[in-house]
């Protein structure tokens, strides 16, 4: 085997700038590509939202409402309403009467508007209950006008937390029993166990 | 080279350097939001560069702050203001978490499962400073999402770890990220529906309102993390490679090693010298006869099993199996056709000799029955077996052999169209399931070569329970099975507790008679049944 011949510190100064010159020869193109204008697009755009944003809007707001603090509530409007419109039809005696009812959800309704009133809700829970079908009909109605409510039972209905709620003292047990079942059959599991020793084998291996 | 290596063993300056990059990381995210992205280029190449630190307290520290450092930048990118929850399904907030998760990829792959799991941990902090996409619902929701969102990077760390080449690496991040998208999927539809409002009475209803956020988000953690993770490690593969490093991954480390020089890793790695013997083994197998073939392979094994059971660990130890597995085929191809080998017999065998043996009825294994049949390397019990399996394919029954290599047993049997072999991989739980799949054809018997391997690798507790599920399979099929193993791999207590599961016990041994070694059998035990305990031959 030939022994390598060794260039002085010139020559090797010569060699890093070649090296480098090289390598930047081929950033700059990228640099200069405007990489960020050609990949521009709808980033939420994909083959599960082909809509993109439109559709994420849409996905996320089915039915085009907002929620705004008013007089301690959360008013649930359509987009299209902004706080001045609420001021403007606050002076309505049914406006307040919805506004101070003590139900959970009351609605007031006029020939241009429907606001619904969120009482005792946070505020995820009106964005929440502005994304239920009940809620997105109610806007889609015309009648009655002035003040009504709307029934606990019927919106939300069911939730999880109810459910889990009102039936604690069960899911306390099954999930002590399952626990219990799961120790005592534990060691009679064929492939369980996970012994020291034991060799697993992992993947990729 | 010297310079470099001189500079890279600085402590001081590498120190300096990773926690240097840190602040850099942090200006760019949080101060330069169009370029908020290139943070996680000083991040990845600190991470890279913290394996060269040898205080485990700074190391730790490094791995801690650049976790932090990462999934802060890409919590930020995730966070949406309640109201806004449409931005949360954009991709590109996916895309930041993805980094974030190459970079604990790469901190596994490059340092190992601690190094990942720290700088993933880190995670938790950084998320639930952020808020990212979790649960504002409660405090307790806000906890619960936030450790669900940490469970998530950590996935990435477990599916990482010990993958030998950035191959095996993406493969694996592809299940990493459907596995964690599942997850994000889950914190997304949490943040998005509240669970003390959306209406579950109608289960229908309530699935076709979630479903959308839950398919993208689980979609988009998909593609950006197998995207992510993929192109980071190879271009770290890339790296080395110019560097002239390889890397080679053990249980509880990761090395690199100049390309080709592995005496280092031998001194470390008994498993490594283990496989140069057994290449050894296959290059001069032509060379040896029958007898040394099977005293080498006993050794190779008995080396093997020595190791298992101290739990060592290696990167080769599943190469050295599969290798010895080859082994045992080649030598069982040659085995069955030559003569026995002399080894150590049972007492009575011996004693009894060959005046002791008589020429009797051969032993059939009834249905339903299982039957293990042990004996010393190189007495033929396998070709025992297999005559057994013969004679059901000569009376027109189905019969099956379950091994690592059937094909090796295949050759022995012959072409036969009611015969089937089921090839199974190293690994329990995967065989528990080919058997079972296998166990739906009905079989009227089953030759399991599989114990071998298993006996050493698994607990008694864990072999037993595996041998009496399959047991129980093979006796809802009314099949009759035959297992085999080698006395001699086995103590005696885990042999007597292995006896214990079966129907029946068949003992083979070789005793030398007038210097030539004879193989001869007996039925052992048989639960239930009269049997009769003399010895025979077996030719």
């Amino acid at each position: 085997m030939p022994k390598e011949s060794t260039g002085g510190t010139a020559w090797a100064l010569f060699a890093g700038f070649a090296v480098l010159l090289g390598v930047a020869s081929l950033a700059i193109p990228v640099i200069l590509a405007n990489l960020s204008g050609k990949w521009s697009g709808d980033s939420s755009q994909g083959f599960f939202m082909p809509g993109g944003t439109a559709e994420a809007q849409n996905i996320t707001n089915p039915y085009h409402l907002q929620a705004l603090e008013y007089g301690g509530k959360y008013a649930i409007v359509r987009e299209a309403m902004a706080k001045a419109d609420l001021d403007a039809i606050s002076q309505h005696s049914q406006f307040q009467a919805a506004l101070a009812g003590a139900e959970r959800l009351t609605v007031f309704r006029s020939e241009a508007w429907t606001v619904i009133f969120a009482g005792n809700s946070t505020l995820k829970e009106a964005l929440g209950m502005m994304r239920l079908k009940p809620i997105g009909d109610e806007f889609a109605k015309t009648e009655p006008l002035g003040f009504s409510t709307i029934k606990p039972s019927d919106i939300p209905g069911l939730t999880i937390t109810k459910l889990v709620g009102d039936n604690l003292p069960y899911i306390v047990i099954a999930a002590f029993l399952v626990g219990a079942i799961y120790m005592l059959v534990r060691p009679s599991f064929p492939m369980g166990g996970g012994e020291d020793g034991e060799d697993e084998e992992g993947e990729g291996v | 080279m010297g310079a470099p290596m001189r500079l890279t063993e600085n402590q001081y300056l590498m120190a300096a350097l990773c926690f240097l990059l840190i602040p850099i990381a942090v200006y760019l995210g949080a101060f330069v939001p169009g370029y908020s992205f290139a943070a996680f280029i000083p991040l990845a190449l600190s991470a890279l560069l913290a394996r060269l630190l040898k205080a485990k307290p700074i190391k730790s520290l490094c791995y801690l702050a650049l976790g932090f450092a990462s999934y802060w930048i890409a919590g930020t990118a995730l966070y949406a203001p309640l109201g806004s929850e449409w931005r949360m399904l954009s991709f590109i907030p996916f895309l930041g978490l993805a980094c974030a998760n190459a970079i604990a990829a790469l901190v596994t792959y490059n340092d190992g499962e601690v190094a990942g799991t720290l700088f993933a941990g880190a995670s938790l902090v950084a998320v639930l400073l952020t808020k990212g996409p979790l649960d504002s619902g409660g405090i307790d929701r806000f906890l619960i999402t936030g450790l669900l969102f940490a469970l998530a990077s950590v996935i990435f760390v477990k599916f990482t770890a010990w993958a030998r080449g950035a191959g095996y690496a993406s493969y694996n991040a592809l299940k990493a990220s459907i596995v964690a998208g599942l997850i994000y999927g889950l914190i997304y539809v949490l943040r998005v529906f509240d669970i003390s409002v959306l209406d579950i009475s109608k289960p229908g209803q309530a699935i076709a309102v979630v479903s959308p956020i839950f398919a993208n988000a689980w979609w988009a953690t998909a593609v950006t993390g197998f995207f992510a993770i993929s192109v980071i490690l190879v271009l770290y593969e890339l790296g080395l490679y110019i560097l002239g490093l390889q890397r080679v991954v053990a249980e509880d480390y990761v090395a690199l090693v100049r390309i080709g020089e592995t005496a280092d890793l031998e001194k470390k790695d008994p498993y490594v010298a283990l496989v140069a013997k057994l290449e050894d083994f296959f290059e001069r197998f032509a060379t040896y006869d029958v007898t040394r073939a099977a005293k080498l392979l006993w050794e190779l094994e008995q080396e093997y099993y020595s190791l298992a059971s101290k739990g060592t660990g290696s990167p080769v130890k599943a190469n050295a199996g599969r290798m010895l597995v080859e082994a045992r085929g080649m030598l069982l191809g040659t085995k069955l056709e030559a003569l026995p080998v002399a080894m150590p017999a049972p007492k009575e065998a011996a004693r009894g000799g060959a005046g002791a043996t008589r020429r009797m009825e051969p032993i059939d294994v009834p249905d339903g029955t299982v039957v293990l049949v042990e004996g010393p390397i190189g007495s033929r019990k396998e070709g025992f077996c297999l005559d057994l399996l013969k004679k059901r394919l000569d009376k027109g029954e189905k019969a099956m052999v379950v091994s690592f290599e059937p094909e090796k047993e295949g050759e022995y049997v012959g072409d036969d169209e009611n015969l089937r072999l089921v090839k199974v991989e190293q690994n329990i739980n995967d065989m528990a399931l080919s058997i079972s799949r296998a166990l739906e054809e009905k079989p009227k018997i089953v030759f399991f070569n599989i114990l071998y391997w298993l006996a050493p690798n698994y607990s008694v507790t864990t072999l037993s329970g595996f041998l009496a599920s399959t047991l129980k399979k093979l006796k809802a099929s009314k099949s009759a099975a035959i297992f085999v193993v080698e006395q001699e791999m086995l103590s005696p207590q885990m042999l007597s507790t292995l006896e214990s599961v079966f129907d029946g016990v068949i003992e083979f041994a070789t005793p030398e008679d007038g210097g030539k070694a004879k193989s001869k059998y007996r039925v052992k035990e048989f639960k239930f049944r009269k049997f009769d305990a003399e010895w025979r031959d077996y030719w």
